[in-house]
């Protein structure tokens, strides 16, 4: 599909006498005619995100602070960034090495248990549409809000959580606690997102075609042979993309942490975003330094998502 | 009757798993539903679960919280960038799917890209923006920041749903003398809407639930439902019961429309990169 | 004789009383109907916290709009979001706000920044009629939280200092009596923690950053300690008495709740109300909730005293929130109308009754108010103990336009010594080197 050169598609630019007026705009058009319908999607995108992202890039290398002047700020070069690499910020590593285990564990959970549930949820049973609904709640409902309920349910004292806990084993857990924050956020990122996952697979695996599958029959594979050797070459270019999605929001994930923990108790569950907004605008106001921080949050973003896009798009090319 | 009764056990088994499944997933807004209908000192006992509910809480947050208020602000935002991302990206979307040109996956990659930009490092250049323009606490500013991941997200899920149609279908209008324009408008759409409707409920929910941007690029006149939640956050602690009502009407509305269109949010979470 | 002499006292009393009510009611009625011909019609936006003086506030406003014919807009938020708001609309000129709530711990950035304008204009202009009443106001209030190096930014509206909760029936049963030093107070605490089944000693605010430093600065100053010299700007944080407190703060939340390091006055004062420890040391403005029965557990069975005293002899701390008009307003004289109305002496036991948080003098003494709130004359205790530390020449809340950064790094070392990450004598000194940073 990659290059597509269909008579019929190429006509137009090598017929450009079929455009009657010939305005400069027009001809480069009808040489590019793809660029009528990316260019207002293009353009939009640029002055929304390329501008906020030099001035970001800028904002990074000055030492600005909230609510000085804009003509109060200097230019301090690097020196932001030295900060932080240096470990003169004590919290910029391990937030860090916070927000990569946070993503890499959220989305290995979500996406092992998604797959779970989507294969129990592929096969015909009463109340299906019943239990989709109920899967959609995670997914649908607001996070801030229910980032607060999470609060509410986990803690210690009056939380439902420990109430069953309580009942049942006749025990007391802190989930918000130093030893727990972090795998409480953790559990409250795979409530929402695993279904999710699990919805995403199993619209892929309905999405299937069913020849391949006649011709393992055929050939006398088994059930782990088939889905081994044919569900899951046929899933991957979906299961990329979802990992894709997955990775890509937990690691600039805000707001279920920062109703839930603000990052704390200690830094136990300071990722990166939330450095951020720490450094940037909670107490400190140090804008600069915060936009220095987002630039690396930005940068190992774009990393890590280049390296799954080059896979996703070699997989649907291939 | 050995594997009869096997049978039976493994879908006894499969069922109660997606009912604990199910549970798990609906609890927490079944509880802040319970929340919501309690009085202020029944929140801190979670031992109470059959009570007499009250209405107080609604009553407080539509009269006193204006909840209707955002509720309108939210819905204006989230039905104007819904719109113009769904346009936008399903022309952008059509340029990919059926034009090759140089550096197209270069570019895709980078327009994906822009999805994850983290909101966080985008908030400060915004609200400067926004002031400069004028836009600050107007609808239309946050119409614009939300276009940000909404017009990507649109872009990538309708290019697989226009690659996953036959290319035959839009040759044979080309040849009946359609142009590209009418053949997007009048024949891949149509094919598509599965993917248009689940692409349209996606960018609903990140608009309608987006926290970062309307917290700072308003104040007043455009404030948007999820930082409502600020309010109840007092000196004095959460007022949990009236934030719990509020989650339950913030949640209402898309839940129900998530329902309503679910058979093409499923279908459309395959986002076309099943290739049959 | 002496009945009748009371007799007349009271009749004297009560002739002055509806006197001064005639006339104040005169001049409001002056004053409004002036402000309405000046300013009515305008729409107002004010930027408050969720706090239980703006609901009160709020339970007010309809009255002062029909009066004024002035339209208030309410943006009401947490604080930390109120902070980043207020300054990024400053910031931004985007001019939304003309009233702000400001906290006293932000004061001292505002005012050199500008962001809020100062009061003197308003204060000695016409528009600021006689039962306002400046001088009624709480002094360590009015030159602690609401004013910057003498100059007056804000009038204080919510007022706090931070005194002692405990468990009379514990005390008693134990045979205890309540602490009168430090050294005490860590000897209960000791002594109540785990004394009955789920009972602790004390709970306290001792969340990461700003809060774990507000709850150290409880009982810092009483060791004579402190984060910044307040003359010379210097960090004093490996100054021995503030290496001390931080320890002696830490032995103490020892006997806390073991999840006391997520604990913001929120928690702490939840803890309390449960029934869960049996001392508490925090903010007189969360009195009302430990005294209100649908919310508390121990309504009926607190008593209250002042902070005890430390190796560094008394001292108490003195916080609290200010009205003040944002430098930015286009309506500053309809704004100041707002907070004449809102925080005078006229209206002071309306607002107290509503729900505020007390400030004047003349609230912490009305008779019917005290029967209902019996911590006052502890209050007013505490406050004389917040006294003597202005009168050492040191300020409660540093007054330093870096505050915000200080108190943030201090709170994030001092939490993990809590912890027990690092010892409370590597805190400091690393607490130092980054606040030599700060201050350079």
């Amino acid at each position: 599909m990659e290059s597509f050169h269909s008579p019929l598609f190429s006509r137009r630019g090598f017929q450009p006498t079929a455009m009657n007026e010939r305005t400069p705009v027009r001809s480069w058009l009808s040489r590019n005619p793809h660029w009528a319908y990316i260019l207002p999607s293009v353009i939009v995108l640029v002055l929304l995100t390329v501008l906020p992202t030099v001035f970001l890039y800028y904002v990074s290398t000055t030492d600005y602070e909230l609510g000085q002047f804009w003509n109060e700020h200097h230019r301090v070069g690097l020196e932001n960034f030295a900060r932080l690499f240096s470990g003169r910020d004590t919290e910029f590593w391990p937030s860090v090495r916070i927000s990569l285990l946070f993503t890499v564990l959220a989305t290995a959970i979500e996406f092992i248990c998604g797959f779970g549930v989507a294969i129990l949820l592929n096969r015909d049973f009463r109340w299906k549409s019943l239990v989709f609904a109920c899967l959609m709640v995670p997914i649908t409902i607001t996070p801030s809000i229910v980032g607060q309920m999470w609060k509410l349910m986990y803690n210690a004292e009056y939380g439902v959580i420990n109430f069953v806990v309580g009942s049942l084993f006749h025990a007391k857990v802190v989930w918000l606690g130093p030893q727990l924050a972090f795998t409480s956020t953790l559990l409250v990122d795979i409530w929402q997102w695993t279904p999710f996952l699990a919805l995403i697979i199993y619209a892929g695996l309905r999405a299937l075609p069913a020849e391949p599958y006649e011709a393992a029959l055929v050939d006398g594979a088994t059930a782990v042979q088939s889905f081994r050797y044919v569900t899951l070459p046929l899933l991957r270019p979906l299961l990329t993309l979802a990992v894709l999605f997955r990775s890509m929001d937990s690691l600039k994930l805000f707001d279920v942490p920062f109703v839930l923990t603000q990052g704390g108790p200690g830094s136990a569950t300071e990722l990166l975003s939330l450095h951020v907004y720490r450094l940037g605008f909670a107490q400190t106001g140090w804008v600069a330094r915060a936009s220095a921080t987002a630039v690396v949050l930005l940068f190992l973003i774009v990393l890590l998502s280049q390296m799954l896009v080059r896979q996703i798009r070699r997989e649907v090319d291939a | 009757m050995c594997s009869s009764r096997s049978k039976l056990i493994k879908r006894s088994t499969v069922g109660i798993a997606i009912t604990l499944i199910s549970i798990a997933a609906v609890f927490p807004l079944f509880w802040m539903l319970l929340v919501s209908l309690k009085t202020r000192v029944l929140t801190y006992d979670p031992s109470i679960w059959l009570f007499k509910p009250t209405l107080e809480n609604y009553v407080t947050v539509f009269r006193e919280r204006q909840l209707v208020r955002f509720m309108r602000n939210s819905g204006i935002v989230v039905i104007a960038t819904t719109t113009l991302s769904l346009v936008l990206g399903s022309m952008a979307a059509y340029g990919f799917a059926r034009f090759s040109f140089r550096r197209k996956e270069d570019l895709a990659f980078w327009i994906l890209s822009l999805r994850m930009l983290p909101p966080m490092a985008t908030v400060i250049p915004f609200f400067v923006l926004a002031r400069f323009t004028g836009l600050l606490d107007t609808h239309l500013i946050l119409v614009l920041a939300y276009m940000t991941f909404n017009i990507p997200f649109s872009i990538w899920m309708m290019r697989g749903f226009f690659e996953e149609i036959p290319r035959e279908i839009e040759e044979a209008a080309l040849v009946d003398g359609c142009s590209h324009w009418q053949v997007l408008v009048r024949v891949l759409l149509p094919l598509a809407l599965p993917g248009l409707t689940a692409t349209a409920i996606f960018c609903v929910i990140q608009s309608w639930n987006e926290f970062a941007f309307a917290l700072f690029l308003t104040g007043v006149n455009a404030r948007t439902l999820p930082t409502t939640v600020t309010f109840f956050l007092s000196v004095t602690g959460v007022i949990w019961g009236e934030m719990a009502a509020v989650g339950v009407v913030t949640a209402l509305p898309v839940l129900v429309f998530a329902a309503l269109v679910q058979r093409y949010m499923v279908r459309g979470l395959s986002f076309g990169a099943i290739k049959g | 004789m002496k009945r009748s002499l009371a007799i007349g006292v009271l009749a004297a009393l009560i002739l002055a009383l509806s006197s001064v009510a005639f006339a104040s009611t005169q001049s409001l009625q002056d004053w409004a109907s002036k402000i309405k011909a000046e300013c009515g019609g305008t729409t107002i936006t004010v930027a408050f916290a969720s706090h239980p003086s703006t609901e009160a506030f709020k339970r007010m406003t309809p009255e002062f709009e029909r009066l004024t014919g002035i339209k208030v807009n309410w943006d009401v938020m947490e604080e930390t979001y109120l902070k980043n708001k207020q300054l990024m609309d400053f910031t931004g000129s985007s001019r939304l706000y003309d009233v702000l709530m400001v906290d006293g711990f932000w004061m001292s950035e505002y005012a050199p920044k500008k962001v809020v304008a100062p009061l003197k204009p308003f204060l000695e202009g016409a528009s600021t009629p006689g039962w306002f009443d400046y001088d009624d106001i709480v002094p360590a209030y009015r030159n602690g939280i609401g004013a910057y190096k003498g100059v007056v930014y804000g009038i204080p509206t919510a007022g706090e200092t931070r005194f002692v909760g405990y468990r009379k029936d514990l005390f008693d049963k134990y045979g205890k009596t309540p602490p009168k030093t430090m050294a005490e107070m860590l000897e209960l605490a000791r002594f109540f923690n785990g004394k009955e089944p789920g009972l602790y000693g004390i709970a306290m605010r001792a969340q990461r950053g700003i809060h774990f430093a507000s709850g150290w600065m409880t009982l810092m100053y009483n060791f004579g300690g402190g984060f910044l010299d307040q003359e010379t700007w210097k960090p004093t944080m490996t100054d021995p008495k503030t290496v001390e407190s931080l320890k002696f703060f830490v032995d103490l939340l020892k006997n806390a709740p073991p999840d006391v390091t997520t604990y913001t006055h929120e928690e702490a004062v939840s803890a309390f109300m449960a029934g869960k420890t049996a001392m508490w040391f925090d903010a007189t403005a969360l009195v009302p909730w430990i005294t209100d029965p649908s919310k508390s557990k121990v309504h009926n069975k607190v008593g209250f005293v002042p902070p005890p005293t430390g190796p560094g002899g008394e001292a108490g701390a003195l916080a609290g929130w200010n009205m003040s008009i944002a430098a930015n307003s286009r309506h500053k004289d309809a704004a100041w109308a707002f907070i004449v109305y809102m925080t005078s002496r006229l209206k002071a036991k309306d607002y107290v009754m509503n729900g505020g948080v007390p400030t004047r003098t003349s609230v912490y003494e009305d008779p019917e108010l005290v029967a209902k709130n019996p911590s006052y004359p502890v209050q007013l205790k505490a406050l004389a103990a917040a006294d003597a530390l202005v009168s050492r020449g040191v300020a409660w809340i540093p007054p330093t336009p870096k505050l915000g950064k200080v108190l943030d790094r201090v709170g994030y070392y001092g939490n993990r010594a809590l912890m027990g990450e690092i010892s409370p004598e590597e805190a400091c000194q690393k607490a130092q080197a980054e606040l030599e940073d700060i201050m350079k």
